[in-house]
């Protein structure tokens, strides 16, 4: 098989990388080697030279302007000087789209078409400057450039660059430099600054291209020097450069840190150094961040995507209409969360949240050319189609694609609004997960939609608006009913249910409630309050709503003392008290005297004790998990005395402690490896808000008593 | 209002593909956002617990860090400081952790945005072999990216046609269409009367010594088409091993179904009286049932269905239940296999039926499709019974086997059918 060497030319913007590489290309070509010259600059510029100052079609505008059926190699390869074959990778309009992108998706379209069997020596890849991102630093990586030539100047940002890209290819194979290639500018302190630097970086210079009024003569015509002044001594120069080039000496990156640099070349030490030591007297004051997810707040791995987040909240409200605007599988994988929600219905016979039977959610389907190029045009188009349809209220949310390219997304999304009356299009640019994690996400979602679409009016007597009902909870229709039950009892009404699964009639009604009830402890539902309250000067009930007996007289109470209903929740919670009390008899003739040890996710765990008290079971220890991803959001002060927080680093110990202590029963939230012999009662992982939520954990503990202690079809496991 | 997000894609299709196979274990190099659905889809689809975990799954040992309590399909949880700065360190961290696991093929794939920004997964380095997927498709189908994964791992782990060549190997199916295995053990045990061995199926609970020997076969079947078409090309073109696709598509409907059986058949000179008489059986019992709902005056002819799944699913779902029962179509949409969608279109055009392409909306005695869309379209009332074909399932109980494809997934499909007529008047 023919092999086929691979150079790369880098070197800093502006320096005569295109010149040393079509000069390059066409002494080797004159060598009667066949060269593949690859501009890898969006300025397209690179192999004019080489064709008689013609341009060609760059291979990104043919990507975007020929369907993948109809592309051929012939399409962005041509022909220049002696046979040598000439392509420009081209790039996005300056401030729009990712060039780096643009260098990746060019290799790969002409890897697609066949560009290595074209029986080619050599390809030349001519790259763009620094190694500023990782699409430009393709060409260098294993599999493409075999060697790599640097072209500096002896200006100090030349050689920075040209340490740069030393830097950036020791981070690959580091054996690949071909040499440096000295395009002097003419300063004659400069070859003494080449010299020094490669001296100790370990590489040569293996050639230095003079100053010379023929560069511009021979582009005036459209040739390389090579071709219009073979005589000259800057084409000997190549020719010689062509040799070594062809003779495949390679050398080890070494790079030179900052400071060394700088001593180096400019004979002082590095600012940054004395930066440190320099006094503080002006300190901005910190951003304040008031609606920050627990997760992004405390700088954790970030748990799912802001995107999400705010996908999920904003399709559960009827008459939003939510744009996307990201690849396909970010929408995929947020409206399958939709779809999990909606197939409980056969399922499990559980209500779905009604927005999403009737999902109005599309997405951009950014593909390969809009990376490039921007997703602009798209979204434009998007927005358009959903304004033509009808929509009205309409959300756009960013994932991390338009993020990276920097799409202009808030500026098409004013242009829409003004050039049509009565649309309002609300921007969450999350950019998938640059702002946060997915509560950050449903933090945003709520923030945006209430400062956008919610107006302050009078407020409606004895009502609340029940915030931080959680769109991927299984239950959370029927918990939205549940509360909604008993605030009837007491004379109250709900507002608005929050952050979704409401209608935008009630979102935009949503300051004019009362108050807000938080529907958990967790950090999210109270920094959703935060906002109503700083926004609109709304209060928020002291204490969220909680399950159990304890935590349901507790948040009643609290609720009926606000709006002074104490009379109608002292009977609400007599009726309850008298119905716990009843409730655990039969139980307690059973359970009574067993030990119990509780292992929990959430700190919440008093509606499990109380169960546990009135059954007469005997708690021996009990540990909650500490997995930030689980546990943090809530209260401290909710753990009971006793219990141990322990991580998992601690789990082999905790559970040799608990099979240690033989207990009876385990009640766990995930199945521990404890044998047939303890009972394994499984507890949510979030803490249900219903008043008797423990009787239907103790009405398993109470039957499995009943059961025998190893089934049969544990004989039948293979291997068991 | 589109749903067409709703489709499974390319991402989600070449994850499928890496964790098709049985041995290996696969690294998503990008946010978490990129991988709580794919981790969960993974592990439901293809559950092999965990060995820290002898009672099987168990979040507590699937930490916060790279796993997010879910033991397939880690991460290395990239945010927009790392898309700045790049991650390798944290990638070779979490591919040493998983190396630890003892796969013998790992695969890395870069998240959308990770590929964006041009992140290196050349950086990472194993003893194990690796599949570095480090541009994705964007915004493709769950059958290309199924593919694309399928061969990149043949560039990897590549066959050495040692063995004498022997049995079919079937292809193009991947571990997310719904109940794959008991579709690939139907399909293998009517060809198995035929006399023809199945040696293992490309794509889908293979293992690495299975892709070392999978040149070694007579022929390549692919059961969903577009899901195989660009793999038997591969085993074409680089082991000069043939392939059969039906003409009439996935292999569901009694025709279709001998016409499957039929073509392996005949491709290796094999006779398929075996299989059709077992086939036959079926259609007899069936056309036994059909009978004495004639009796009862609730013959299926002139009920309606709607459709949303595969092209090649679709296409032969259509022609069955227009051609056998004589039932109309009302909604039809393709999540993929643009070329059976098309001659779907051209079978509906020539028979003159108009067809909505918003299944879940249309009025219909019957849904086929996934959980979730039957799910709406039955609680939103424009459906009046369903049967499941795609995942997200409704039942994810199955003692019995339960193919979606085959015999036994044409019987289940003409069961749902006949039941959801006979228990329910005509729609309007």
């Amino acid at each position: 098989m023919r092999m086929v060497r691979r150079i790369a030319v880098y070197g800093k913007g502006g320096i005569g990388k295109s010149t040393v590489s079509s000069n390059l290309t066409a002494a080797l070509s004159d060598m009667g080697i066949r060269v593949m010259q690859i501009g890898c600059d969006p300025k397209h510029d690179s192999t004019r030279g080489l064709m008689g100052g013609r341009e060609q079609t760059t291979v990104l505008d043919y990507l975007k302007s020929v369907p993948p059926s109809e592309r051929v190699l012939s399409g962005v390869v041509s022909e220049g000087y002696k046979g040598c074959l000439c392509v420009e990778a081209g790039g996005p309009e300056p401030g729009i789209g990712c060039a780096g992108r643009g260098i990746i998706s060019a290799f790969d379209l002409l890897n697609e078409l066949g560009a290595d069997s074209v029986g080619t020596d050599m390809v030349l890849y001519d790259v763009l400057g620094d190694v500023v991102c990782g699409g430009f630093a393709v060409p260098m990586r294993n599999g493409y450039a075999d060697t790599v030539y640097i072209v500096t100047s002896g200006e100090f940002m030349s050689i920075y660059a040209a340490n740069n890209i030393l830097r950036g290819t020791s981070n690959y194979d580091p054996d690949r430099i071909g040499g440096i290639i000295f395009n002097s500018r003419g300063d004659p302190a400069e070859d003494d600054r080449v010299r020094r630097f490669s001296e100790a970086v370990g590489v040569p210079v293996v050639a230095k291209i003079g100053r010379s009024e023929i560069f511009m003569e021979a582009e005036k015509q459209g040739r390389t020097v090579v071709e219009a002044f073979p005589d000259s001594d800057v084409a000997g120069t190549f020719r010689e450069l062509a040799k070594y080039v062809a003779g495949e000496k390679r050398y080890t990156a070494h790079f030179l840190e900052e400071h060394e640099l700088e001593m180096l070349i400019l004979g002082r030490a590095s600012y940054s150094n004395s930066v440190q030591e320099t006094k503080v007297v002006y300190e901005a004051p910190k951003k304040r961040l008031p609606y920050s997810s627990r997760n992004f707040s405390f700088g954790e791995p970030l748990g799912g995507c802001a995107f999400s987040g705010a996908s999920a909240t904003c399709s559960s409200v009827r008459g939003l209409s939510v744009i996307l605007h990201s690849t396909r599988n970010c929408a995929h994988f947020t409206v399958q969360l939709a779809g999990l929600s909606t197939i409980g219905f056969i399922k499990n016979n559980r209500r779905t949240i009604p927005s999403y039977l009737d999902l109005d959610i599309v997405s951009t389907d950014m593909k390969e050319s809009d990376m490039v190029f921007g997703g602009n045009r798209v979204l434009k188009d998007t927005l358009e189609a959903r304004i033509a349809a009808g929509a009205k209220d309409i959300v756009v949310i960013t994932g991390c694609a338009p993020g990276i390219m920097g799409d202009d997304v808030a500026e098409i999304c004013t242009t829409a609004e003004s050039e049509h009356p009565g649309v309002s299009v609300l921007l969450l640019a999350e950019d998938g997960n640059a702002t946060g994690d997915y509560m950050q996400g449903v933090i945003d979602a709520a923030v945006g939609m209430l400062g956008k679409f919610s107006v302050r009016g009078s407020t409606v007597p004895d009502t609340v608006n029940l915030v931080g009902c959680k769109t991927m909870a299984t239950e959370v229709m029927n918990e939205i009913e549940l509360i909604t039950g008993l605030l009837k009892e007491i004379g109250i009404g709900v507002n608005c249910v929050l952050p979704g699964i409401s209608d935008m009639e009630d979102m935009r009604n949503a300051p004019n409630a009362a108050a807000n009830l938080r529907m958990n402890t967790d950090k999210f539902s109270e920094k959703i309050c935060n906002f109503l309250e700083d926004e609109y000067g709304m209060e928020t009930l002291p204490v969220p709503v909680r399950g159990g007996l304890a935590g349901t007289r507790e948040w009643i109470g609290c609720v009926a003392s606000f709006f002074h209903k104490e009379k109608e929740a002292g009977e609400l919670l007599a009726r309850m008290e008298k119905k716990f009390g009843g409730m655990f008899s039969g139980h307690r003739s059973l359970l009574e005297g067993k030990r119990a040890v509780l292992l929990s996710m959430t700190r919440d765990v008093s509606w499990i004790l109380e169960a546990m008290d009135a059954c007469g079971v005997e708690l021996t220890a009990g540990y909650v998990f500490n997995r930030p991803d689980y546990s943090r959001d809530l209260d401290s002060s909710l753990i009971p005395e006793g219990f141990e927080i322990f991580s998992q680093k601690d789990i082999p110990r905790v559970l040799e402690s608990i099979r240690a202590s033989s207990p009876d029963i385990l009640m766990s939230m995930v199945p521990m490896d404890l044998g047939p012999a303890v009972f394994q009662a499984r507890i949510p992982i979030t803490a249900g808000i219903d008043p008797f939520a423990g009787k239907a954990l103790m009405d398993s503990i109470a039957r499995s008593i009943l059961a025998p202690g190893s089934e049969g079809w544990r004989k039948d496991v293979a291997g068991e | 209002m589109s749903l067409e997000n709703e489709f499974p894609e390319s991402f989600i299709g070449s994850v499928a593909a890496f964790e098709g196979v049985s041995d290996g274990y696969t690294v998503i190099h990008g946010p978490s956002g990129c991988k709580l659905y794919p981790s969960s889809l993974m592990e439901d689809c293809y559950f092999r617990g965990i060995p820290e975990a002898p009672s099987g799954r168990n979040p507590l040992f699937s930490g916060a860090h790279y796993f997010f309590g879910q033991p397939r399909v880690p991460c290395t949880y990239l945010d927009m400081g790392t898309f700045i700065t790049g991650a390798p360190e944290r990638l070779k961290e979490l591919v040493g952790f998983v190396e630890g696991m003892r796969p013998k093929l790992i695969s890395i794939i870069n998240s959308p945005g990770a590929s964006l920004v041009g992140e290196d997964l050349t950086a990472v380095k194993s003893d194990i072999p690796l599949v570095l997927m480090d541009h994705p498709v964007y915004s493709g189908t769950e059958a290309e990216g199924f593919q694309d994964g399928v061969l990149r791992i043949l560039d990897v782990v590549a066959p050495d046609c040692k063995g004498p060549r022997k049995g079919v190997n079937l292809t193009g199916i991947s571990i997310t269409h719904l109940n794959w295995e008991d579709t690939i053990a139907d399909l293998t045990s009517l060809l198995g009367v035929c006399g023809i061995e199945v040696n293992m199926c490309i794509g889908a609970g293979w293992g690495t010594d299975d892709i070392r020997r999978s040149a070694d076969a007579e022929l390549i079947v692919p059961i969903y088409p577009e899901y195989g078409d660009a793999i038997a090309a591969r085993y074409s073109a680089d082991y000069g091993v043939p392939s059969f696709v039906s003409p009439d598509g996935a292999p569901i409907g009694f025709d279709a179904l001998e016409t499957w059986v039929k073509g392996v058949c005949g491709c290796l000179k094999k006779d398929p009286s075996p299989a059709l008489a077992l086939i036959h059986g079926k259609r007899v019992a069936a056309a036994g049932e059909i009978r004495r709902m004639e009796a009862r005056h609730s013959l299926p002819k002139g009920r309606t269905f709607a459709l949303e799944c595969g092209g090649s699913t679709a296409y032969a779902i259509a022609r069955f239940l227009y051609g056998y029962l004589g039932m109309i179509p009302v909604g039809i949409r393709c999540t993929g296999g643009d070329s059976w969608d098309r001659m779907l279109g051209d079978y509906l055009d020539f028979l003159g039926i108009p067809v909505s392409d918003e299944p879940e909306t249309v009025e219909t005695d019957i849904i086929i499709s996934s959980g979730p869309v039957c799910s709406a379209a039955v609680e939103r009332g424009s459906a009046l019974e369903y049967a499941v074909i795609e995942r997200p399932p409704v039942r994810t109980v199955n003692i019995d086997p339960a193919p979606t494809l085959g015999l036994g997934g044409t019987v289940s499909l003409l069961e749902s059918v006949l039941e959801a007529v006979s228990r329910h008047h005509r729609f309007r």
